[in-house]
């Protein structure tokens, strides 16, 4: 492959800017892109990719710059100026029509009669199949297509159209380790046919294995192209994060550690019938952190919302060991009835080891034996969570908080300022119907204070606030509840470093406080460095379970497309270009 | 029962015409994503329209046309063809301007499209009463009633006979075969009707066999997508919505010659309108199913006072179509196959910029 | 490397298009002072009102400035019609304010009048069954009750559908209407066959007069004002409801039934609209039309709340404003009732001027960037520095005068709070948790 020396330049970008509002996302980024090469776009989430390549496409505009196609200068102001120079994109969330035809998705915005007419298309289409080796049925509706299936519509949508350049925008994170390397068989082919490739990515095994060249951006800024023959994983990684990954993140060691939480053959099923959750089994312990590795769209974030009861409906079991041994009851969470049934089954004690026993007594005396915190419980309280909505289980007294991954959509409210928003686990406490703002303002005033929250008031909607701002009011409104377990989903994705670190100081100081931690993370370095074990999913499975503190990365990365490892063998990430 | 339905036939497929001009229009809208309860309106715009383009011919252009002739020439046909063309013209224009404003408001101006319906409905009827007494001072309501009348012709009553084409309208409604033929009555019908039906089947053929229908739907569909494959869909929707409401407007136009050129209110007119609402769902946005939709309801419409039935059952009658509109919703919620569900982004409107 | 900056180089005076940039361009604006948008709505209302009596003008001759002056006339000439202008704005406000919560829940509630008029019939069958046979009283209580009642059910309908299968609630409702209006025509031809579509005037179970036939009316609308704007900003299920109304998913995390709530919420609109129906039944009109009873004011509350951003403090003001409009147009109309017929031109200049609001939205929520030379200005900024001078001027006038208001109300809500004992007592709820588990049960 060493004829990109020859190669004539397909792409030029040269000082391209685009922001939104005050937010740079592309700053001065001058690059370019031969023909015939397979060129990985690399960065981090949020680094600008797929910004520049939107511009590129059509999407946006760009505020300065300039873009050549084939040493032209051109403006592609619409998807249609970028047609028409030859250039298509298959987005990361396809851009497909659900109750259409594969075929009538395929012809769809395209203007020349005769390519138009379904019947020339549908066999030019069926050329292409052949020629790159897709399979499709294309008279399928999209709603009834799998995954992989829509990715290959997107494909040869824009092969159709001709396109020379292709991009392919972090086309690999919804797809499984067969269908991979199907798509990277094709693309190789395609390359052969002297197109133009590029693929946005932030995986690196991937960039080895399939691109020509690497260009890596960084924070919205062009950082360096090099050669993917000529350079290596680490470098790559230097350049995507700007210096070498000494990761200063606080671990301290787990004490008293306890089982808390216990998942036992927890499966889930979606609603068009796809298993996303398959037998998951583990114990999060208190006082540590359990990581939850695994690629995007494993089942992860069904897991997490599975335990906080945002989503019902799963098998299985979810069983909360509530500390109570050797802690007196209270009716802040029993009724009188139940502490007289519990009493009943001999659960308490007194202060002086001997057992409870209500017989004879007034339910005057009763009430003020255990106001007075006289009667101590013998063992843990052991809840059963399946199923149960997130107020019942807060009802039940279990403290179990989440911090979803979406933030604004799900653990926040937008349009809501700080204090509406403190209210949202906590707004049914008190009696009466009125709500009571005085202790959300206080913990939002708090919250602010602690964690540095930037905003000109509390009575901001916390849409306005930055990402990492927005972040901290709603890990602070998690944590605030003392949780006994606390489940937090990407909590740094977006983020910039200082919050990054914030969010880790305080996950590590949770467990400290003797929470059990579960955290949800992509950075495998991050994992490695903060958690005490890992937990690996794969497909909606757990493919293993390991100590955060010996394990390595491969260990973990091999764990991760573990279920393919017999047909997959050759998958190590090694260069092979 | 025959006779009943021999006599009530005309009236119900002239009452069904409105029904399916307006139910034409809003489909189209609304394939494109525009849920445009502005609909009442935009028809009052097209009967002020229709009125005010056929007054400038017969004042204009040709003031002496004969409303009631027995012999009906060729000048006179001709002149009939073309009465009927300025009536559309300016009621499809009148229409589309409430459309325009729809769109503009809508599209360009991202405003709320449920909102932006009522105040086009609210404006409609004003602008439609208003003008119309207006327009019917002075010996303008006796023009009108010559409109009505003359759009009434049947083209089918018209023969040719030796000085060119004679008309022949003294059996009104009922063709030269028989007053009491219900076959018969299906066929002869104002010409207008037949542009409607086969207007239905050709709105149903553009929509689901050609390009512009496919970008079309795209565009009510999912307009990220259709933007993203290079569909200009502002333009889309502001060209479904202009021409919806121009057809929408010609069934203002089709609301005159029904009522025979008289004129009291938009009250009746406006309640078609939100009936033509009811019929969009209840033909889950088919045009094809439309031409049946709309002649059942204008049959639901219309046969109380036909059959002679007490008040009290007529009124339950004419409560059908609606209680029959809601069933359809209900089921096709429940049970809807994905074709069959309202369009994916129907009522939203599509911002391009936004992050 | 050479390659690519020769056939860079080579190329540009073959196609130098200048960078294509529209000269106008749009963004959201995040920042406008409410003054500002204030003055925007009104400046887009004053045009409104001018270009609808200007269609008026130029079609009859009507003098523009009689016409502005009749305009007063029509809603205070004198003291019925100042009453009646404040019963009206009550109403309207009523049904604005039973709108509100199904609005804030985004559930498009078109079924306003529809609920208006089956809770109206509710009340005139009572009164015409029970007129005579029991104490006025006990027929005013229980059709009060009873309108209440069906109006929430007949709300709650498309409510349940919406819940349990996401049936559209605009068309669901928008038929409603014409179900209810179909049921009071019925009950009219059945109950009156001789009558012409009217159900007579019932002399039995009347609102009780209070000072005038309306001040009550206004009253009771008054005191479920200000149980709204509690429900709405200071309970529980006012919270619930605009959580729901914002994001479901968020709903679903902690666990709030939105199900429930939408029930529930439409259920408190159904019942509202019913109330309105019965002040309307027994305390204005005593009778019945098939049509007519609701008086559109589904609809026209919709504008009215809509103009009010679902605030109901402002929604006084806007249905305030709708209806001064409808009352002077009647009076400008029926000054020249030679020419103009029906309720046309309020409909007209009522048309325009939600039209032309609707499009000032657009100004307030985005801004017009205008590009010069690659260099792009709000279009705002540039009008704004030809009205500088001006604008202050008027800020330096209005701006105390509204922090005075603002201070006024405040204080009135304050003492309100206190009345209702809504202040709880302070108590800082901690963040470091030392023993946490001990401090839960407490």
């Amino acid at each position: 492959m060493e004829n990109t020396v020859q190669q004539d330049i397909s792409i030029r970008f040269e000082n391209i800017t685009k922001t939104f509002g005050s937010v740079v996302a592309n700053e001065k980024i001058t690059f370019d892109v031969y023909k015939g090469e397979i060129l990985s776009l690399l960065g981090e989430n949020g680094s600008g990719k797929t910004t520049l390549m939107n511009m590129l496409s059509g999407i946006y505009f760009p505020d300065e710059g300039q873009i050549y196609v084939n040493g032209e200068k051109v403006t592609i102001a619409s998807p249609m100026d970028a047609f028409r120079l030859k250039i298509g994109m298959v987005h990361q969330h396809f851009k497909l029509i659900d109750v259409f035809t594969c075929l009538e998705n395929i012809i769809l915005g395209i203007t020349n009669k005769e390519k138009a007419n379904k019947s020339n298309a549908r066999k030019a289409v069926m050329n292409l199949c052949d020629r790159y080796g897709f399979e499709i049925n294309l008279d399928k509706k999209v709603y009834d297509l799998s995954v992989s299936e829509k990715q290959t519509l997107e494909i040869l949508k824009t092969l159709y159209r001709e396109a020379e350049i292709l991009i392919l925008d972090e086309p690999t994170a919804v797809l499984t380790p067969i269908e991979i390397k199907k798509l990277f068989s094709v693309l190789t082919n395609m390359r052969k046919d002297g197109k133009t490739i590029i693929i946005i990515t932030h995986k690196l095994n991937e960039v080895m294995e399939i691109s020509d060249r690497v260009a890596v951006l960084r924070k919205g800024q062009y950082i360096d192209t090099v050669k993917t023959s000529e350079t290596n994983e680490a470098q790559l990684t230097e350049m995507m994060v700007g210096k070498k990954i000494v990761l200063n993140i606080k671990r301290t060691e787990p004490k008293d550690m306890e089982d808390r939480l216990f998942v036992e053959h927890l499966s889930l099923t979606n609603k068009d019938g796809t298993k996303v959750l398959d037998d998951i089994n583990f114990i999060a312990r208190s006082g540590e952190i359990l990581g939850i590795a695994g690629i995007a769209g494993s089942g992860q974030r069904e897991l997490l919302e599975a335990i906080a009861g945002v989503k019902p409906g799963y098998k299985g079991d979810v069983i909360f060991n509530r500390p109570k041994k050797n802690l007196p009851v209270s009716f802040f969470h029993k009724t009188y009835r139940e502490v007289v049934n519990m009493a009943k089954n001999g659960a308490f004690h007194y202060e002086d080891g001997t057992p409870v026993d209500f017989t004879g007594m007034s339910s005057k005396k009763i009430k003020e034996l255990v106001n007075k915190e006289k009667v101590i419980f013998n063992e843990n309280e052991i809840y059963n969570l399946r199923n149960l909505n997130p107020r019942t289980i807060r009802e039940l007294g279990v403290r179990l908080s989440f911090v979803p991954e979406d933030r604004l959509g799900m653990g926040l409210v937008g349009n809501m300022d700080l204090i509406d928003n403190m209210m949202l686990r906590s707004y049914r406490k008190g009696k009466g119907i009125a709500v009571n703002r005085k202790k959300p303002e206080a913990l939002a005033e708090e919250i602010v204070h602690e964690l540095d929250v930037v905003t000109p008031n509390l009575h901001t909607p916390v849409r306005k606030l930055s990402g990492g701002n927005v972040q901290k009011v709603l890990v602070g409104r998690e944590i605030a509840s003392s949780p006994k377990v606390l489940m937090a989903a990407y909590p740094v994705r977006g983020l910039d470093i200082n919050s990054s670190y914030l969010i880790y100081n305080l996950l590590d100081k949770e467990k400290q406080e003797g929470s059990a931690v579960i955290f949800v993370g992509e950075d495998l370095d991050v994992l490695l460095a903060l958690c005490d074990r890992i937990l690996v999913m794969c497909e909606g499975r757990v493919s293993g379970i390991v100590d955060a503190r010996s394990a390595t990365k491969e260990e973990v990365g091999l764990l991760m497309t573990k279920k393919k490892e017999e047909e997959e063998e050759t998958n190590g990430g090694e260069n092979n270009a | 029962m025959l006779d009943i339905l021999g006599s009530s036939l005309p009236g119900i497929i002239t009452l069904s015409v409105v029904f399916l001009f307006g139910c034409i229009g809003e489909t189209i809208s609304e394939k494109a994503g525009n849920l445009n309860l502005g609909i009442p309106g935009v028809m009052c715009f097209g009967v002020v329209g229709g009125t005010l383009g056929s007054l400038i011919y017969m004042n204009l252009i040709y003031p002496s046309m004969p409303v009631t002739a027995n012999a009906f020439g060729f000048v006179e046909f001709i002149s009939y063809l073309l009465l009927l063309l300025f009536g559309i013209v300016f009621s499809f224009a009148f229409g589309a301007i409430g459309g325009l404003i729809y769109s503009f408001l809508t599209t360009t101006l991202k405003a709320n499209q449920n909102v932006t319906g009522l105040a086009i409905t609210t404006f409609g009827a004003g602008i439609g009463d208003f003008f119309m007494s207006l327009l019917r001072k002075g010996d303008g309501a006796d023009l009108c009633e010559r409109v009505g009348k003359i759009y009434g012709f049947h083209l089918t009553n018209a023969t040719l006979g030796p000085g060119g084409l004679v008309y022949d309208d003294s059996n009104w409604h009922m063709g030269f075969i028989s007053s009491n033929n219900p076959v018969a009555n299906i066929f002869f019908q104002p010409s207008l009707v037949y542009i409607c039906f086969v207007l239905a089947i050709v709105v149903f053929i553009v929509l689901n066999k050609t390009r512009i229908g496919l970008s079309l739907r795209s565009v009510g569909e999912n307009p990220a997508t259709a933007d993203a494959a290079g569909i200009n869909t502002d333009k889309y929707r502001y060209l479904a919505t202009i021409i919806g409401c121009g057809i929408a407007g010609i069934g203002g136009l089709f609301y005159l010659i029904k009522s025979q050129g008289s004129w009291d209110s938009t009250f009746d007119l406006q309640k078609y309108g939100w009936m033509t609402l009811a019929l969009v769902i209840f033909t889950v946005w088919n045009p094809l199913i439309a031409i049946a939709g709309s002649i059942l309801f204008a049959f639901l419409y219309s046969i109380p006072s036909y059959l002679k039935v007490d008040m009290v059952t007529g009124k339950f009658l004419e409560l059908i179509p609606y209680l029959v509109t809601v069933v359809v919703l209900i089921f096709t919620s429940i049970f809807g196959k994905k074709n069959v569900l309202p369009p994916g982004s129907l009522g939203v409107n599509y911002f391009r910029e936004e992050r | 490397m050479l390659n690519k900056n020769n056939s860079v180089k080579t190329l540009p005076s073959e196609k130098s298009t200048k960078e294509k940039k529209k000269l106008f361009h749009v963004e959201k604006r995040f920042n406008m002072a409410t003054w500002q948008s204030i003055l925007i709505r009104f400046a887009f209302i004053l045009i409104a009102i001018f270009f609808g009596l200007l269609v008026l003008t130029m079609a009859y001759g009507i003098d523009p400035f009689a016409s502005f002056g009749n305009l007063f006339k029509g809603a205070f000439g004198n003291w019925d019609k100042f009453w009646e202008f404040f019963r009206d704005s009550a109403l309207l406000l009523g049904v604005g304010l039973a709108l509100i919560p199904a609005f804030k829940m985004k559930f498009w509630n078109l079924g306003g009048n529809g609920q208006i008029a089956i809770g109206a019939l509710a009340c005139i069958m009572l009164m015409v069954e029970l007129g005579g046979k029991v104490p006025d009283i006990v027929i005013v209580l229980v059709s009060g009750v009873v309108a209440v009642i069906i109006g929430a059910i007949w709300a709650a309908i498309p409510a349940i559908f919406k819940a349990l299968f996401n049936t559209n609630e605009s068309l669901f409702t928008l038929m409603m209407n014409y179900i209810a209006t179909g049921l009071v025509g019925i009950y009219i031809y059945w109950r009156f066959p001789d009558e012409s579509n009217i159900v007579p005037s019932q002399s039995y179970g009347r609102l009780p007069v209070l000072f005038n036939g309306k001040v009550l009316i206004v009253i009771l609308i008054a005191a479920l004002f200000v149980g709204l704007f509690f429900y709405l900003k200071y309970s529980k299920h006012g919270y619930e409801l605009s959580v729901v109304g914002e994001s479901i998913n968020t709903a679903r995390y902690v666990g709030i039934n939105s199900k429930k709530v939408i029930i529930r919420t439409l259920i408190l609109s159904g019942a509202l609209c019913g109330f309105v129906g019965f002040l309307i039944a027994s305390g204005v009109d005593f009778s019945i039309t098939a049509e007519n009873t609701h008086r559109g004011m589904g609809f026209t509350a919709i504008m009215a709340v809509w103009l009010a951003k679902f605030n109901p403090i402002i929604s006084i003001g806007t249905a305030m404003f709708i209806t001064f409009i409808t009352k002077g147009m009647s009076q400008v109309q029926m000054s020249n009732s030679r020419y103009i017929t029906g309720d046309s031109a309020t409909n007209i200049v009522m048309g325009l001027i939600f039209l032309f609001v609707i499009a000032s939205e657009f100004l307030v929520e985005y801004k017009i960037m205008y590009n010069k030379n690659g260099k792009e200005t709000d279009v705002f900024e540039i009008i704004g520095n030809f009205l500088k001078p001006v604008a202050n001027f008027f800020k330096k006038i209005f701006v105390p005068v509204g922090r005075f208001f603002a201070k006024v109300f405040k204080s009135i809500g304050l003492f309100f709070r206190k009345l209702f004992r809504i202040s709880a007592k302070k108590e800082k709820p901690r963040m470091n948790k030392g023993n946490a588990s001990a401090k839960e049960d407490k």
